[in-house]
């Protein structure tokens, strides 16, 4: 999906943690290579550090930080967020333009959102 | 209170104490103690992943004890020091797929190494491209 997304400035950030049973070690390489993209920073968060600070964001203000998604769960994963430029995350963890989960549910409205994300910046950009 | 519980007690209580003194006494030779320790603790970080690194630390150390418990123990015999060597490797072999565990696989080509998470830092980085499309996907590696 990523490839279809030109924007040579956006970043990925993947973060793996541990939730089912079989996730008693750090991401193989088999997990990681799912992620080629060179855009891509991928972290390992074993003690679920950002999952927490979702959580405390999303308590108040669900809808915006977890879109349609809602927890079920202790842990906030299988999750996916997007932020346009110019969004700074400086309490707490910043409402996103487009949230969901699970992954494979929201994918293509994700898609969509990017592309229409890029298509913005790529006019934009020719205005300049 | 029945009549014959101060002598189950008691009985309880020798019993123990001699599983307790034979334990000590194999333990002797045998450092059976700091290697159960040190594969318990590897086989619990498995568990408990966010205490991991504390538990393959003190996996680490217990190993190292019964490491040298077992270079001390000169008057084993044959027989024991081979069971000595076995007990070494197998925990040894348990806390080394432990660390291996612990440590992420490299990240594709073109990638930053995969690090461990650490909230200030993600946040710095996430900030750093503020001026960016930014994704954050949640997953887990299996």
């Amino acid at each position: 999906m990523l490839r279809d997304v030109r924007d040579p400035d956006m970043r990925v950030f993947v973060v793996w943690e541990p939730v089912l049973l079989t996730d008693w070690h750090a991401p193989g390489a088999q997990a990681v290579a799912r992620v080629p993209d060179r855009r891509a920073t991928q972290f390992w968060d074993p003690q679920h550090a950002l999952s927490g600070e979702i959580r405390r964001a999303a308590e108040s203000d669900p809808q915006r930080v977890l879109g349609e998604h809602r927890l079920r769960a202790r842990v906030v994963w299988d999750f996916v967020a997007l932020y346009p430029p110019g969004v700074r995350w400086t309490g707490a963890f910043p409402a996103a333009r487009f949230a969901g989960a699970p992954v494979v549910r929201v994918i293509d409205d994700l898609h969509r959102q990017m592309i229409a994300l890029n298509g913005r910046r790529d006019s934009s950009a020719a205005g300049n | 209170m029945p009549p014959n519980e101060p002598s189950s007690r008691g009985t309880l209580a020798s019993s123990a104490a001699a599983v307790a003194s034979a334990l000590a006494a194999l333990s002797c030779c045998l450092p059976l103690g700091p290697f159960l320790l040190a594969a318990g603790s590897a086989g619990a970080s498995g568990i408990f992943v966010s205490l991991q690194p504390y538990l393959i630390a003190f996996a680490v150390l217990m190993l190292a004890v019964g490491v040298v418990q077992a270079f001390r123990a000169r008057q084993c015999g044959r027989r024991r020091r081979a069971l000595n060597v076995a007990v070494l490797l197998c925990s040894t072999g348990l806390v080394a797929a432990m660390l291996f565990a612990y440590v992420p696989a490299s990240a594709p080509a073109g990638q930053p190494a995969v690090t461990a998470f650490h909230l200030d830092g993600f946040r710095q980085a996430f900030n750093a491209a503020a001026d960016r499309t930014r994704v954050v996907v949640l997953l887990s590696p299996t």
